[in-house]
């Protein structure tokens, strides 16, 4: 199976790689929402003590559960594209499916599958906003005639050999 | 605290087991169980409702046939407040159990209404959808009514599916501009994958991707576009594809044309590459390719070629030579017989054979006319299974037709490498003069990104490219943005 994407690593590994840019997003996004939220909940005066041990505090568990989610998706696209042998929109969207489901699995099935539903979902959405995306900027890829008797020819040798 | 507790706790259980007792004969045995939890949570209830108060006392004497015993029996040892009897007491209230308020009937109402629109609009949909085709839509479709679906049902579904062909079909109708008008286009046009066929892809945990070409890839290309349209269609998207595009057609002479991930289309969840979508005579086009899954809508077009997975001393590439440019030397009217002919086949080892086979004929031939010394015509493309094509042998030389025009190839091919050799600064120089146009047109925020996509171009960027001035674009383009 050829892999298509050769800007991110082959499947076993890009579960590490996803793990840890899920990861160090949510810590880094954690990081400033709980800042803001310390120094806003902490008196003045102690504004930036407030806010870096609510840093320290709460960042690495959003960063955690970010990382678990990533890392799961991550799995379960891996373990998707393996078995159906395909790449498509379905992977993300059946693995976004699993991801929800699974993580949601403590609150009992009918939760869990409530959970699955929405994931799958959002999932789709993304999928299908990254094709239009890709869809409207690929219109600066499409063939354009090269100008016939311009100064740059895309046949350099029928003027050259004199 | 724990006297408090433990005295008051016993005491209660005393009370209603005491009322247990005297009720005991008519009622069965669970409901004073269920009563037992209710009684805190109901005092203050009586409390509030106290104007309701009088009614049990009023109804109290009053006999209930149900329970004499709790009445007329030793007299109770009930202390309950009065209130928790009401469950046993009519008193024309209605439950709240199965009324809703004004406000949730008329959600509900509009809900079901909205709901039954939604249906209404779906079913109106279908029978819409399930129309008789309309002539445009035939003509978009490229189809005759003949072969388009005729019942109406798979006409509801052929339209239905066709809401998500923008996420299915190619995203253009044609993916090739025009052919050029006729001395400047090659009449035949051959599609080259890149993955395992001009180059190949590894991956390893200490250098990550690395690609290689593949031995003889730049020959290939720079000798075969002197023949043919060299189009690349891959199912790469554009950003992994065109930086290795770019390396191994460097200064944009050999590839015409590139096609990406959004050329391609979607069938039954497999990428495919459809010819019909081309906007060329498919009876003049040529794929190679190495994936049968990609080309199957157009197996008849194509040459399937084994992946290449690295070997260095690999020449199925180069030996592809021979067999190519004959066809576009003797200029066939339809490549496709002979690609059929061709299919399963090793094609380099086979058409050696046939061309070898050329050779030994045009020989004997040649031989023969000198003794005879009478000149007569002979065709070499019927042993390709092509049309006839007019062969006048020289007198004197004994290469072929084939052969000659194969050594101007050569010779053209050696032109042009010298030329690229000779003019590298030149050609590096408007290079990077390209590239630095092409930045400058880059939108800089989202906001000129957002216009561009909108068709809105911005002004002066667009007066400096309508006039092509390459060497004015990257000396005034830089301003603008930090003025806009």
């Amino acid at each position: 199976m050829s892999h298509s994407d050769h800007t991110r690593d082959p499947c076993p590994w890009v579960i590490l790689n996803d793990f840890g840019g899920a990861f160090s997003m949510g810590a880094v996004g954690g990081g400033i929402w709980y800042g803001i939220k310390g120094a806003r909940n902490s008196p003045r005066g102690e504004r930036f003590v407030g806010a870096i041990s609510s840093m320290k505090a709460r960042a690495p568990v959003t960063g955690g559960n970010f990382g678990v989610w990533g890392g799961m998706f991550s799995t379960f696209d891996c373990a998707i594209k393996g078995w159906r042998q395909k790449e498509d929109a379905w992977n993300a969207i059946i693995s976004g499916f699993m991801t929800g489901g699974c993580l949601a699995l403590r609150s009992g099935p009918r939760s869990a599958l409530g959970s699955a539903i929405a994931c799958g979902i959002l999932l789709g959405v993304f999928e299908g906003v990254g094709v239009l995306m890709s869809r409207v900027f690929s219109e600066g890829q499409r063939p354009q005639m090269a100008p016939l008797p311009g100064a740059i020819s895309p046949q350099p040798t029928s003027s050259s050999p004199q | 605290m724990f006297s408090i507790i433990s005295r008051s706790i016993p005491r209660r259980t005393l009370v209603q087991s005491a009322r247990y007792y005297s009720k005991k004969p008519p009622v069965p045995p669970s409901p004073p169980k269920k009563k037992i939890k209710p009684t805190p949570q109901r005092q203050p209830e009586t409390k509030a409702t106290s104007a309701e108060e009088p009614t049990p006392k009023v109804s109290e004497p009053i006999p209930e046939p149900e329970q004499p015993a709790a009445i007329t029996g030793v007299p109770t040892l009930d202390f309950s407040p009065p209130g928790t009897e009401q469950e046993y007491q009519r008193t024309g209230a209605r439950s709240s159990k199965g009324s809703l308020s004004s406000s949730e009937r008329k959600r509900r109402f509009a809900s079901r209404v909205s709901l039954g629109l939604l249906a209404l609009a779906f079913g109106a949909g279908a029978v819409y959808m399930g129309r008789e085709w309309e002539p445009e839509e035939l003509a978009a479709k490229k189809k005759k009514i003949e072969d388009a679906p005729s019942t109406r049902w798979a006409r509801t579904k052929e339209r239905f599916t066709g809401l998500f062909g923008f996420f299915v079909e190619p995203a253009w109708p044609e993916l090739l501009p025009p052919p050029y008008p006729p001395p400047h286009q090659k009449p035949y046009t051959l599609l080259l994958s890149i993955d395992d066929l001009l180059v190949t892809s590894t991956w390893d945990r200490k250098n990550g991707w690395r690609t290689a070409k593949r031995p003889g890839v730049d020959y290939f290309l720079a000798y075969i576009s002197q023949f043919y349209e060299v189009v690349i269609f891959t199912t790469q998207p554009s950003y992994t594809a065109s930086p290795i595009l770019d390396k191994l057609d460097r200064y944009n002479f050999y590839i015409n044309y590139r096609l990406f991930r959004e050329a391609t289309r979607t069938l039954n969840g497999k990428i495919v590459k459809d010819l019909s979508y081309l906007n060329r005579d498919l009876s003049k086009v040529v794929m190679i390719d190495t994936d049968p899954e990609h080309v199957s809508t157009h197996p008849e077009n194509t040459i399937i070629l084994p992946k290449w997975k690295g070997d260095p001393k690999d020449k199925n590439l180069v030996a592809m030579i021979p067999f190519l440019e004959s066809i576009a030397i003797y200029k066939p009217g339809d490549v496709r017989p002979i690609l059929q002919r061709y299919a399963g086949k090793d094609i380099p080892l086979e058409y050696g054979k046939v061309e070898a086979e050329m050779k030994a004929k045009h020989i004997a031939e040649w031989q023969a006319k000198h003794k005879n010394s009478a000149g007569s015509g002979f065709s070499f493309g019927a042993l390709l299974g092509m049309s006839d094509t007019p062969h006048r042998p020289k007198n004197v030389p004994p290469p072929t037709y084939l052969e000659q025009k194969r050594a101007e190839a050569q010779a053209q091919y050696q032109l042009e490498m010298k030329y690229v050799n000779d003019n590298r600064e030149e050609l590096e120089r408007l290079l990077e003069q390209d590239q630095k146009a092409m930045q400058a047109q880059v939108p800089g925020s989202l906001w000129e990104a957002m216009d561009q996509l909108r068709g809105i171009e911005p002004p002066k960027p667009a007066a400096d490219s309508a006039s092509t001035v390459p060497t004015a674009a990257p000396t005034t383009q830089p301003p603008t943005p930090t003025k806009a």
